[in-house]
Formats: C-alpha cells, sequence, structure tokens
C-alpha cells in the first residue's frame, strides 16, 4: 500500500503525522479523556507498555505542558457542515468546535512514568523504563523511578506516594491462533492490574486495552472487585473491524487488608474473590424508556454473575469520541493539496531482521536461495 | 441446539499406533480419522468450550491417551468393538493456567502438565486403591513461556525445555515422588541461557539418540523462534544444575544476562534459517528402532512443513551440523499449521489453519535424472522434440534426424532403440505430435510420417506441400484419428483422417485428406474433434484466444466449413489444449474444455439445433496455479488433470479433487517438454539448458481430508433460497477466495469450487432468489457478477463471471454491503453501500450496468443496506455510527434521486448485523446486532420504535438470522465474537403500538469453536429440518431443534444451562493467600 492511500484509508494515521504523535494511539487515548475526563485532578501517571510513545506525548502535552487538546484535533469537518447544509441550506460556516489557541496551564508536581519491552525515544520530563511488565523485577523498578527515596532492598511493594492513574496499550505480537492471543493479551492486562495494585491510590483509575472475545465476561467480573465502576469504551478511533477496546476502571477501592503480593501476583491462577453473593433466581424482564425513545429490555441476564458467582459479568460498553470525529472504518478523500509525511518515528526492528538481511545477502529477493544452504 | 458437522482449524493431531487411526482436536472435538481409508470413524465434543490443543497417547496402550486444551485436560480411551468406533473420556481437570505441553511417564499413570508460568501439575488418576492426584507440584515463575516440552527420562524424572516470549530457554529436571502418601518434586535447573533473539515459539527435548559421526548418545535440544531460526543445542551434559527454580526466576525472562546466575549456553549444535515467516513447532524424526536422530521437521505460519535431514559439518570453522532441507511439504491453504505428528518410520500428519490435515508417507525424495544424450546413438547428437507414445516410451527426434525411442520404465538406467537412422529432412528441423500408440513427425521438405508403437516402425503417411509449423492429434469417436497440419506460410490447414492402426502392411498409410481454410490471424495452438448427429465437428484454438468450429462430412474434401468463430475465449492469450465430451447418437448438444495461457479452465455448452451450432460459456475459473496452463487430461478414476506451468514449477493439479498432484522445481515455463500422467502422478521430461531431465512420481506426495477450507477468516456467507431445489453455501474469506460449498452432514462440507478473482477480503456476498446468480463484493470497489449453473460433465456445478461493476478496482474504496431486491431474470436493482458514506444505486442487465442514483450519508463508513418495501422508503441503511438510516427515491426526468430522510440512532457504535421481516399490517421489524454487545429491534412504520437489548451478548454481535415459525413468533438466532450462539423467541403482537407487543426470551445460549465470528445464516439439512451455520475462522453447523423439544426450558429459567460452564470453564475462585 502506498504512503498515500494509507492516508486516505485511515484518516487518524495522517493526523497523527499532520500533529506530530508517534502513533495514532495518541486519538484513542485523546477520545476516552474527552469522554471520561482522565486528566481532571491527575499529576501522577503511570503509562505502560508506552512504545513509541504517543500516549506518554499526551500525557506529557497535557500535563507538562498544561495544554489542552480539543475535539478540534480529530474533528471531521464535514460532518456538521453536511449536517448544517442539510438542515437549512445555509452556507456553511467555520465548525462550532473551532477553538482558539489553547489555554496553557502546566501542572505541579506532575510525575509520569512510561515503560515497555522497547526502547523508546526519550520525551521531556518523562521517565522512560525498558522492561516487562510481566516480570516480578519490573514492580521495584517502577517504585524507584515513581520515588527516588525507595529502598530497593526493602521487600516493600507499595509506593509511598501513589499514583492517580494507570494507563496500559499493551498487546502482543498475535499468531493467529485466536484462544492463544486472548490467553497472553490477559496476561498483559493481568500485568498490568497487578502493577496498578501496587501504585494506585484508592479512587484512581485504571485504563487498559482489552480484547473483546471469548470470556472476556471473566475478566470484567475480576476487575469489577477492585473497582467500582468498570465500563468498556472503544474510541472512534480504533476500528470497529478490531476486537480492540479500553476497559475504564474507577474509584479504586482495594478490599480491606488487601496487600499486593509478589510471589502470588493476580492472574489466571489467583483470583479476586469478592464477598459471597447468593445464588438467586433472576428477577423478570423489566422495560425502560430512555430519554432518547428507545426502550431497553433489561432481561435479567445481568443477574447472570450472581448465577455464575461472579466469574462472568458484562461491563457496560460505551463509545467515545463525539459522532463527528473522524471514522476510523471509513474511506476519506484527502484535503486539498494533500502531501505524504513520514511517520514521526520509525517502526521498531523485527527480532527477524537479521533474518531478512541475511537472506538478502545470501542471493536477492526473499525465499530466492534454498534456505538449508545458509549456515 | 445441535452440533452436525464442521470445518474447523485441525490444533492437535496424533497417530495411534494402533489400526492406523488419526486422532485430530478440530475446536472442541477429538476425532478419530481411519488414515487408510480416510474416513471419519467417531467424533467427540470434549470441553464445553475450550478447543483442544494437545493430544498424546499412551506408548504402552496406544488406545489410550490424554487431551488438553487452555486450562483443561482429560484422558480418553478408543474402543474399537467390530464395526463401531467410540470415544470415551476421563474427567474433566483443570489447572490453574495455560497449558503448554503434556507428557505420560513411561507407566502410563502419572501424566506431567507443564503451563504456561512454568509450573508443573501431576495428575494422576484414581483408582480403587489409590485416591489420584491433581496438584501443581512445581510451582511456576511469572515470566510467561510460550512454549515447552516435556521428556521423561525415567520412570521418575522427567526433563523439561521451557521458552520464554522473549528468547531465553530454561532447561531443567524434576522428579516427581511420593513418599507417605504425598507428592512432592524435587527440581534442578540445567541452563538458562539467551537462545534466539525473538519469542521461542517451539522446543522438543530428543530422548538419548545417535547422531551422525558422533560415537556417544546424546540429547539435543531444537529451538524455533520469530527470528526464523531453528537452533539445535547438545544438552547431554546435565550435571551442571542450580537447585530450585524460584531465584533465577528473577534472572530470566527478559534480557538474561550471559554469565549471570544462569549457567552457560549448551553447545550449539546447527542453526538453520527456514520458512518465510514465523515458525511455530519443531520435531524430531527418531528412527523408531535404531534410535538414531535422521531428521528434523518444522512447520509454521507459512502453512509448509519442512523436513530437514542433518549431516555433520564439511568446514571445521562453522558449527559441527548442517541442516540440509530435504524437502518441503505445502498442502495447506493460507497460513497457518498448527499441529503435527510424526511416527517412526517417518509418516507426518499436519492439521492447519483451513481445517484439513495432510497425511505424507515417509518421504523418499524423488530427484530429477538427466537422459544422458548417448542414448541417441553415437555422433554427439542431441534431442529435438519428443513425446510420449506409451507408458515409459519416450520418442524422440534429434538434431541430426534420427528417431529414437527411449525405454524409461527403469528410473535408473535408460535404454534405447534408434527407429530411424538420420533422415535428411529431419536434420535441424522436426515437430513430432504423439498420442497412445502413435506419434506423427515432419520435418523440413514435406514428407509426414507415422510411428506406430505396436510395431516400432515409421511409415510414411502423405507428402505435404511444405514445411510442417505445427502437428495436432486427436482421437474421433468414431474410430481413427484425426490430424491436424498446420504450415507456417498458409493461411490454410490440412485435416488428415486416419483409420486405426496397429500394424500396417503397407508402406503408406491411407488417409482422407481435407483442406481447411483459417481465418486471418488465426495460429493454431490446440484442436479436438467431436461428432454431434453423425456430422463431425473440429474445434480449433488460437495463439489470440480464439476458437473455431468447423463441419465435415467425412468423405469429399469440398465439405469442410467453418461454423462458428469466438473471441476472447481465454482473453487474448492461447487456447492451450480442447477436449470435447464424446455424445450419445441422441445428444443434441455436447461441451468443450477448454484450457489456456490466461491461468484458465473454460467449459462451453455446444448446441446443435437445424443447422444453428451455439457455444455458451458455461463455465471459467482462474486455476490455483499459472497462468500457462497446458494441457487437460481426463483420469480414468474420474478426475480431470491440468498441467502447466507457475513461476519455475510445474505442476499437475486435479480440477475435480482441487488439489496439487505434483509440482516439479524444473526453472521455468519450458517450450519443450513432455508428461505422461499416471497413478499418483507420472513421469515429466523437460529441456533445460540443452539437457534433458525426467523426473517420475509413483505415489502422491500426501492425502489430504477435509481438505477445501478457506486459508482465512470467512467475511461474509449466503444459502441459496431455502426453498429452492439444491442449496450451495457460498463463503467468500479475508484470503480474498469465494468458495462454493454442499453441505452433506455426513461427510461435512463438500467444497465444489474456488473463485479466485477478487484482489481483496470478500466483504459482502448475495445470491439471486433463484439462485441462479451469486453476487460478490470486496474492497478497491470489486463487485462481480457470477452465473451458476449445474449438470456440467466432471465438475457438475459451472461457474462464470458474468460481469464485474465497471468501477471494479479504480478507486480504494470498499463496497461493504449491497442488496439484490427481486427482480426480473437476471435483471437486478442494486443498491451498494460504500466505506466512504456515499450510496449508489445501478441497474444491472445483461452485463450492462447503468447507475441510476447516488447520494452521501454524512461522514460514517456504511456498512450494511437493504430493500425496503412499502413504506415509502427506497432502502435502509447501516453504519459504523450505529445508526439506522432510511432513504428515499423519487424518479426524476433524467435521473432518479436518492435522499435520506431520517436517521436513528440505535447502536453506540457499529451496526455489524442486520435481518428483518416483515409484519402483517405493512411495518417491518429490524433486527441489528452491534459492536456494542446489544441487539435491537427497530419496528419501522411511519415511525421508528425500538426495543434493545443492550448486553445480549459478551461482546460484539455479529451474525443474526431467522428461523420463521408462524405468524406471531419466529426464533432469532445470534452469534459475536464472544464466540456463542443464542436463541430468540420472538413473540410479534402486532396489534400493540410501537415494540409493546414484542416479547424476547432467550432459550438457548452455546459456545461455538469458530473464533471471529463473521455472520450466520439458517439452512436446510437432509430431511428438510433447519440448521444454523456459523462462520468465521471455519465454519460449524448447528441442528435447530424442534420447536416442542425446546418447549421444556421455553419460559423458566434455567440455571443447569449454567452449571457446567461453572465446572468446567471458569478455574475455580481461590482464596488469595495474601489477603
Ligand atoms: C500498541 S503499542 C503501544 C502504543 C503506545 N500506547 C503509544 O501510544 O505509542 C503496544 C506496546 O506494548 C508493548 N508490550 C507488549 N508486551 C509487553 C510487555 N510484556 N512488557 C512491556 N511492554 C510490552 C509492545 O512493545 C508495544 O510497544
Amino acid at each position: 500500500m502506498g504512503k498515500s492511500s494509507k492516508d486516505k484509508r485511515d484518516a487518524y494515521y495522517r493526523l497523527a503525522k499532520e500533529q506530530g504523535w508517534r502513533a495514532r494511539s495518541a486519538f484513542k487515548l485523546l477520545q476516552l479523556d474527552e469522554e471520561f475526563d482522565l486528566f481532571e485532578g491527575v499529576t501522577r501517571v503511570v503509562d505502560l507498555c508506552a512504545a513509541p510513545g504517543s500516549w506518554s506525548q499526551v500525557l506529557s502535552r497535557v500535563l507538562i505542558q498544561g495544554e489542552r487538546i480539543g475535539r478540534a484535533a480529530w474533528e471531521d469537518k464535514r460532518y456538521n457542515e453536511i449536517l448544517r447544509l442539510r438542515e437549512a441550506g445555509e452556507i456553511p460556516g467555520p465548525s462550532a468546535e473551532d477553538e482558539g489557541p489553547p489555554a496553557t496551564e502546566p501542572r505541579q508536581d506532575v510525575k509520569i512514568v512510561a515503560i515497555d519491552l522497547q526502547p523508546m525515544s526519550p520525551l521531556e520530563g518523562i521517565t522512560c523504563l525498558k522492561a516487562d511488565i510481566t516480570h516480578p523485577s519490573t514492580i521495584p523498578l517502577l517504585l524507584k523511578a515513581l520515588d527516588s527515596e525507595y529502598d530497593s532492598s526493602s521487600t516493600s511493594i507499595e509506593a509511598s506516594h501513589p499514583v492517580d492513574l494507570v494507563l496500559s496499550d499493551g498487546a502482543p505480537d498475535v499468531t493467529g491462533l485466536h484462544d492463544l492471543d486472548i490467553y497472553i493479551q490477559s496476561q498483559l492486562l493481568w500485568a498490568a492490574l497487578n502493577l496498578a495494585l501496587c501504585v494506585l491510590k484508592p479512587g484512581g483509575r485504571f485504563v487498559a486495552k482489552i480484547f473483546r472475545v471469548k470470556d472476556v465476561d471473566i475478566l470484567y467480573a475480576q476487575l469489577k472487585v477492585v473497582f467500582e465502576s468498570v465500563i468498556v469504551s472503544k474510541p472512534r478511533s480504533s476500528r470497529a473491524s478490531s476486537v480492540e477496546a479500553f476497559i475504564v476502571c474507577s474509584n479504586f477501592r482495594p478490599p480491606p487488608g488487601f496487600k499486593a503480593s509478589l510471589d502470588n501476583p493476580l492472574g489466571s491462577a489467583t483470583k479476586l474473590n469478592s464477598s459471597d453473593t447468593a445464588v438467586s433466581r433472576p428477577p423478570e424482564p423489566t422495560r425502560r424508556v430512555r430519554d432518547d425513545g428507545i426502550t431497553e429490555l433489561d432481561l435479567g441476564l445481568d443477574n447472570l454473575d450472581l448465577v455464575q458467582m461472579n466469574t462472568r459479568w458484562i461491563a457496560p460498553f460505551l463509545a467515545c469520541g463525539d459522532l463527528s470525529a473522524f471514522d476510523a472504518d471509513a474511506s476519506h478523500k484527502l484535503p486539498e493539496g494533500h502531501v505524504s509525511l513520514d511517520p514521526v518515528q520509525p517502526p521498531t526492528a523485527p527480532p527477524y531482521r537479521q533474518a531478512l538481511e541475511e537472506r538478502k545477502k545470501q542471493g536477492g529477493a526473499y525465499g530466492k536461495t534454498k534456505l538449508g544452504d545458509l549456515r | 441446539m445441535q452440533h452436525e458437522t464442521h470445518q474447523l482449524p485441525v490444533t492437535a493431531v496424533a497417530f495411534s499406533g494402533q489400526d492406523d487411526i488419526l486422532l485430530t482436536g478440530e475446536g472442541n472435538y477429538l476425532c478419530a480419522y481411519d488414515s487408510g481409508d480416510k474416513k471419519l470413524l467417531a467424533k467427540q465434543l470434549t470441553f464445553r468450550a475450550q478447543a483442544i490443543h494437545g493430544i498424546i497417547l499412551c506408548e504402552d496402550s496406544p488406545s489410550t491417551g490424554v487431551i488438553w486444551g487452555g486450562f483443561l485436560t482429560r484422558r480418553f480411551h478408543l474402543d474399537r468393538s467390530g464395526s463401531g468406533f467410540s470415544i470415551t473420556l476421563g474427567e474433566v481437570f483443570s489447572t490453574d493456567d495455560w497449558i503448554l505441553d503434556a507428557a505420560l511417564d513411561p507407566g502410563s499413570s502419572v501424566l506431567a502438565l507443564l503451563t504456561a508460568h512454568n509450573a508443573l501439575w501431576i495428575s494422576i488418576p484414581h483408582t480403587d486403591d489409590d485416591n489420584g492426584l491433581h496438584d501443581r507440584l512445581v510451582p511456576g515463575s511469572n515470566c510467561i513461556l510460550y512454549s515447552a516440552h516435556i521428556r521423561w527420562l525415567s520412570d521418575s524424572s522427567c526433563l523439561i525445555a521451557s521458552g520464554t516470549a522473549f528468547g531465553d530457554i530454561i532447561v531443567w529436571s524434576t522428579a516427581p515422588t511420593q513418599s507417605s502418601g504425598k507428592w512432592s518434586a524435587q527440581s534442578q535447573i540445567h541452563y538458562t541461557f539467551p537462545a534466539h533473539a525473538g519469542s521461542i515459539f517451539g522446543v522438543q527435548i530428543s530422548p538419548w539418540v545417535h547422531f551422525p559421526s558422533s560415537k556417544n548418545k546424546k540429547i539435543v535440544l531444537a529451538s524455533c523462534s520469530d527470528d526464523r531460526n531453528i537452533k539445535l543445542w547438545d544438552i547431554s551434559d546435565l550435571s551442571a544444575a542450580s537447585p530450585g527454580l524460584a531465584q533465577v526466576v528473577h534472572e530470566t525472562g527478559f534480557s538474561t544476562t550471559p554469565g549471570g546466575s544462569g549457567n552457560a549456553s549448551p553447545p550449539l549444535l546447527a542453526r538453520t534459517m527456514g520458512h518465510i515467516s514465523r515458525i511455530w513447532h519443531v520435531r524430531f524424526g527418531i528412527n523408531g528402532t535404531a534410535t538414531t536422530l535422521n531428521s528434523l521437521l518444522s512447520f509454521g505460519e507459512d502453512a509448509s512443513s519442512i523436513t530437514w535431514s542433518l549431516t555433520a559439518a564439511s568446514k571445521p570453522t562453522t558449527l559441527p551440523y548442517v541442516l540440509n532441507e530435504d524437502h518441503v511439504v505445502a498442502a495447506h491453504a493460507g497460513k497457518n499449521i498448527w499441529a503435527v505428528d510424526i511416527t517412526a518410520d517417518g509418516a507426518v500428519a499436519t492439521g492447519g489453519a483451513d481445517g484439513a490435515m495432510a497425511l505424507s508417507p515417509s518421504p523418499e525424495p524423488i530427484r530429477e535424472s538427466e537422459i544422458p544424450r548417448a542414448l541417441l546413438g553415437p555422433g554427439g547428437d542431441s534431442f529435438k522434440a519428443y513425446g510420449f507414445v506409451g507408458r515409459n516410451a519416450l520418442l524422440a527426434t534429434t538434431e541430426q534426424g534420427r528417431v529414437a525411442l527411449l525405454d524409461l520404465s527403469s528410473a535408473e538406467s535408460t535404454a534405447s532403440t534408434i527407429i530411424a537412422e538420420p533422415l535428411p529432412e529431419l536434420r535441424g528441423y522436426s515437430v513430432v505430435e504423439c498420442t497412445a500408440g502413435l506419434a506423427f513427425i515432419a520435418g523440413t521438405n514435406g514428407n509426414l510420417y507415422s510411428y506406430v508403437h505396436g510395431c516400432r516402425q515409421l511409415y510414411k503417411v502423405t507428402e505435404l506441400t511444405g514445411k510442417a509449423a505445427g502437428l495436432f492429434a486427436a482421437h474421433r469417436a468414431s474410430g481413427g484419428f484425426a490430424l491436424l497440419v498446420t504450415s507456417v506460410v498458409q493461411h490454410s490447414a490440412l485435416l488428415l483422417l486416419l483409420p486405426d492402426i496397429s500394424a500396417a502392411n503397407e508402406e503408406r498409410l491411407p488417409s482422407t485428406q481435407l483442406a481447411l481454410a483459417l481465418p486471418a490471424g488465426f495460429t493454431v495452438t490446440s484442436f479436438a474433434t467431436v461428432t454431434v448427429k453423425g456430422v463431425s465437428y473440429s474445434i480449433l484454438g488460437a495463439r489470440n484466444g480464439y476458437i473455431a468450429l468447423f463441419s465435415f462430412d467425412g468423405n469429399q474434401s469440398d465439405t469442410v466449413r467453418l461454423v462458428l468463430i469466438r473471441e476472447s475465449v481465454h482473453g487474448k492469450e492461447a487456447v492451450t489444449a480442447l477436449h470435447c465430451v464424446p455424445t450419445d447418437f441422441e445428444d443434441e448438444h455436447t461441451y468443450t474444455v477448454s484450457t489456456g495461457r490466461d491461468g484458465t479452465l473454460a467449459i462451453h455448452r455446444l448446441s446443435i439445433a437445424c443447422d444453428s451450432v451455439e457455444l455458451y460459456l458455461v463455465h471459467q475459473l482462474t486455476l490455483p496455479f499459472g497462468p500457462n496452463i497446458e494441457a487437460i487430461y481426463l483420469t480414468p478414476s474420474g478426475g480431470l488433470w491440468v498441467w502447466g506451468f507457475k513461476s519455475k514449477h510445474f505442476t499437475v493439479y486435479d480440477v475435480v479433487a482441487q488439489r496439487e498432484i505434483m509440482s516439479v522445481d524444473c526453472g521455468g515455463a519450458h517450450r519443450n517438454c513432455a508428461f505422461q500422467p499416471s497413478e499418483g502422478g507420472g513421469t515429466f521430461i523437460w529441456t533445460k539448458a540443452s539437457k534433458v531431465y525426467r523426473m517420475t512420481q509413483t505415489a502422491l506426495p500426501y492425502e489430504l481430508l477435509n481438505s477445501g477450507g478457506h486459508g482465512r477468516e470467512i467475511k461474509s456467507v449466503a444459502v441459496t433460497t431455502l426453498d429452492r431445489g439444491r442449496q450451495i453455501v457460498a463463503t467468500g474469506a479475508e484470503d480474498t477466495n469465494i468458495k462454493l460449498w454442499e453441505t452433506v452432514v455426513e461427510s461435512g462440507f463438500k467444497c465444489l469450487h474456488t473463485l479466485r478473482k477478487h484482489n481483496t477480503g470478500i466483504q459482502h456476498l448475495q445470491w439471486s432468489t433463484d439462485g441462479t446468480y451469486l453476487v460478490s463484493s470486496g474492497g478497491f470497489e470489486e463487485f462481480y457478477v457470477w452465473k451458476i449453473s449445474s449438470g456440467l460433465p466432471y465438475i457438475d456445478l459451472g461457474v462464470i463471471c458474468e460481469s464485474k461493476h465497471p468501477r471494479s478496482g479504480s478507486s480504494d474504496l470498499r463496497i461493504m454491503g449491497f442488496d439484490l431486491p427481486e427482480s426480473l431474470a437476471g435483471s437486478f436493482e442494486i443498491s451498494m453501500a460504500y466505506s466512504d458514506s456515499t450510496l449508489k444505486c445501478w441497474r444491472y442487465m445483461d452485463k450492462s450496468w447503468q447507475l441510476l442514483a447516488s447520494a452521501d450519508y454524512l461522514t460514517a463508513c456504511l456498512m450494511d443496506v437493504k430493500s425496503a418495501h412499502g413504506d415509502g422508503t427506497a432502502v435502509l441503511t447501516t453504519a459504523t455510527d450505529g445508526n439506522i438510516v432510511r432513504w428515499v427515491s423519487s424518479d426524476g426526468q433524467q435521473d432518479r434521486q436518492l435522499q435520506w430522510i431520517s436517521r436513528h440512532k440505535i447502536h453506540q457504535n457499529a451496526i455489524h448485523a442486520v435481518t428483518s421481516i416483515n409484519l402483517t399490517d405493512g411495518s417491518r421489524l429490524l433486527m441489528t446486532g452491534g459492536d456494542d454487545n446489544a441487539i435491537a429491534f427497530s419496528r419501522i412504520s411511519e415511525e421508528v420504535k425500538t426495543l434493545l437489548i443492550p448486553r445480549a451478548h459478551a461482546a460484539a454481535v455479529t451474525g443474526l438470522a431467522i428461523v420463521p415459525i408462524d405468524e406471531a413468533k419466529f426464533w432469532l438466532v445470534s452469534t459475536g465474537i464472544d464466540q456463542r450462539v443464542k436463541l430468540w423467541e420472538v413473540k410479534v403482537n402486532i396489534a400493540k403500538a410501537g415494540v409493546e407487543g414484542i416479547e424476547v426470551k432467550m432459550l438457548q445460549d452455546v459456545f461455538t469453536a469458530v473464533a471471529d465470528v463473521s455472520g450466520l445464516e439458517v439452512c436446510k439439512l437432509e430431511g428438510g429440518a433447519l440448521g444454523v451455520l456459523v462462520c468465521g475462522v471455519g465454519m460449524y453447523l448447528w441442528g435447530v431443534p424442534e420447536e416442542r423439544g425446546i418447549g421444556a426450558i421455553r419460559g423458566q429459567f434455567d440455571v443447569d444451562l449454567y452449571r457446567p460452564l461453572l465446572d468446567l470453564e471458569a478455574p475455580e475462585v481461590k482464596n488469595n493467600a495474601a489477603w
């Protein structure tokens, strides 16, 4: 696919390049923020699985530089224009959403730690660590980065100055064996949650990428034990055709007496247990007419979690990003005079890079040589 | 709902040493096949909602074994009683983590399981005097593994290799022991080392084995990775050992520091690179009795398996051993081989993501050999032209003008007979045409010879007026041969009719000669004859893609008439082969089969009625190789073979079985070559750099079971209307192919054809009401109209691409959905929903297209469009913004105006599924499934009222279908990415306003092993019952229960419906010790 055709196929890919983001994922975080006000009153943040760093860029611009990045950054101007034209046949004016230069109010005592397996180009004011989030040795690393006084010889794995928000955008290299990929993704989510349990302050928030697939309801049920509210959200910048979504967990409330444990981290083997709930028959279906006129039918299925002893629960779904936001699935016309830009960050080298190079040395195009000849 | 049949990725395979049984894991079914006759013996549901990822059999009693998948494991037993065969299952055990490998101890009682966090579990079935055990004996670490292998080295200890996500391998051993009733295990680490630059996808430990040029037996570790390398390590030295796993945990997983507390790397024995993408696994081929390591097998994402042989390195500077690529089997479609098993004698079974199993016998590499020129006689003569006159009998002309017969019956030494010493007219130039038992030879001066194999003699047939350019022979149904001779200069050709000849007394063979005037520019490339109603016809194919039909009475030379000429039969490419189906006397029509250098096989119906001769194209599809297709061959067993070239390979392909028969790396397409088909392959002869080579294959390189599946996930499915006779299922996939299927519950899905024309993944498919047209859309505005007919010879179902939309390929827009409302036969008004938010309406008739109207919605990608009836709207669309939109159209003088009038935000995000029924009051009930987990029922009349079930599924709802019951009630079947299929009862009381009269109840909720579900359709099963076909990564067919059957659970909520979920799927809820 040519550079320009990718720009057309994916509006966010083009916008990211134009606005200097290292990845199109920046818009996912921005749209989640638009819906959930993620950065309200937040100064201390951990960004897990952060490379190449577009989420960290967002954090830097919002928290450190105090910028306000509004909807105008990802709004498809045509949307409101078409609607306006339809309504009154009026001459289109400038989009109402167009804002003046963003107000800047840098925040005090901002602390941002970003972690990834892959090396990440430095960002001013952000501590970048190269580490595996599933690995226990990462916990002391993170604690040290958050608090320079942290004594790494101590056995404590709790932050003395906890953070307000833990983000994780981790995704494995998928294999195509669906249930294995689902399992690995859930392990990344567990790892992120374990780190969050160590560093998050009560009332804090946890936002993480999740695959909405088979058994995702088991994960929802577990998250619901430690957070008051668990909502699964899909930003407009995430393609409808992908299983990716983000779990927004608010009001961290560790159960009484809870201590994060290194030897017994949460994961598939260790589950959170909530207070026992009696197995009850689900109530009769109920109907409710919403403000928008749609009748919602509650089949009582929601109470299935009671039947299933909290092992399965379907978190409420909320799409985020206004409808005027660019549609990640739509094909777009390129603005006039469009020049396709190079990505802000070149992609990192895959593990098979050496293999590619060796093969090239062995003689031209991929696969031309008999592979067994190599040594 | 009841499982009927499926086509699912094969995620586990195992040979049972007994009775040649092959066991496979297909989703959550354990299947047993007879590897001899390829029949399914039994299929058994194993786990409720978990696919099988591994099967092993007990060494000492091959009818018992263990399966595992996800967190679960279960023992099984194969029972063969007389003609019956069944699988019985033991208890389900759950571990607390993903199981990567399992191995039974030599006594087959202790099962060792290793999980993705390197924990070892032991499972022992309980007996009368033993309570058994199922527990974790070695706790895990926190680093995640991608692969592991357990090998029992003795009755009481196992050696384990664990491959991490970040390139390290840990080799450790453990000895589970029992003392005073309690089990425990001591473990030791032998090696922890960085092995690869990417995730370790496969590790395998050999037993103690002999090694080439090494006196001592060794234990070898093979590993493969994301970095495309395969490595062999010598781990025989197990003396280095650090106790316990716990302390290395901190060191492993990521960035191991060499020389840290872990041990040094074991010696690297060999390394190679293979496969064009990720390598999933490696297996050893160990000769059963001799315990010598003779080969290594690797397989992966590229859907091929490679056999490597091991030899000692010649150069002392490099590693001590070399892995040589012995042969490659590419039997699976698309991507990914997931499972492999290998027998002691080297037979290999692979299971693919395409749902097929490939069985390869012990590989005997067939090699090419040169046919020595010395066989052609003295004087350094060389090959000119050649062809087969019989099995293993190759007739050749030489540079010097000799005619030689080569006997190829022995693979090593070829013998020859010189039929004719140098004939001056054959020197430097000769053309040869061979058919069974007969050959025709012509040279520079016009003498035409015939070689009769029966008497090993050369005869003169006639004298031509000039040098012959081409000879084309064909059998005549009435007996004898027809030979078409073309010349270099003239626009005419000579048709010779000869009787059957086995031996002739005369010098010269008798023949009838007819002159045939060729149309201008018609260079003959193929020829066939047929007789219909007593009239003989000759069909000629040309280099420019034309075919021409001539008729003749058979005797007088003045009656050869050109009756028909047709252009673009194979585009502008040469028509390389022609075959006519022989007729019975009453037949007024027949069929011609042709191949061309456009890569297609075509079938025309030739119909002859009162002087009018017509040729209708009824089938033309691109073959999976090419584009240089060269010949057609009908096998004695009803196969239709074609052969030709694909890049550097000569390929033989069976069109009926849809499989490759033979493939020879011959360096590229050759003008000079010959192929003699025989059972299991044949003999291919080719000239390369003025040398002549041969390669003979006598057995198929692999057998296929359950073949025909897509290479990638299915994106769209359509079934011909239920009330029409024959039911055909069409599926379109991300692999860009469309497949037509017949569902036979007994034998599974039978793929009838693969339509290869799209260049992008398929977005949508729909049948015309009468089932004669299939319409498909994809990316790049690709949009094709396919015409389907049946009753064709050899292939039964004929498929042609009748037309493509004029804008196909002209932009990068996707046509996400479309609707073909009922209309006159062959004429459609097609509404298309585009990815850039436009809606277009076209009229299609008789291969012509007319744009009726075009309009924009907003900025969201449209997902689908449905034609409406009666309510004033023209169409309804759905989009990624969760709206359903109503459109009206008004006919203007010039063109039609299309405009949307209202939109209704039903879902929060994309609408993935839509179906509808018309209610008796003229309103319409539209059911939609969204990315937001919801199912909505929208009643559409003047206004739109919606009833929404917000948490209908745990993930996106991607498929909806209706099972009609009666006027006031129907069933809705829904499915989604959560891999559940739900059956809902929907009652409609139209008298009530809006959606007040709509009652919805869930009746059933079952797991489907189909991942990434993209859609579902209701279809008819044999016997008339209804079924539900779920498509995504594979296909799964459910039988819909009778309404009576479901009555028992209707109206009440059945807790037991969910009870098994508690037992099997959810690992038990444990108290966290730290709380
Ligand atoms: C989708 S990208 C994150 C993009 C990032 N949020 C941004 O905006 O630029 C996913 C990242 O997860 C990282 N990752 C995957 N597994 C990890 C692990 N175990 N520990 C740390 N990072 C991991 C990958 O290296 C990759 O950079």
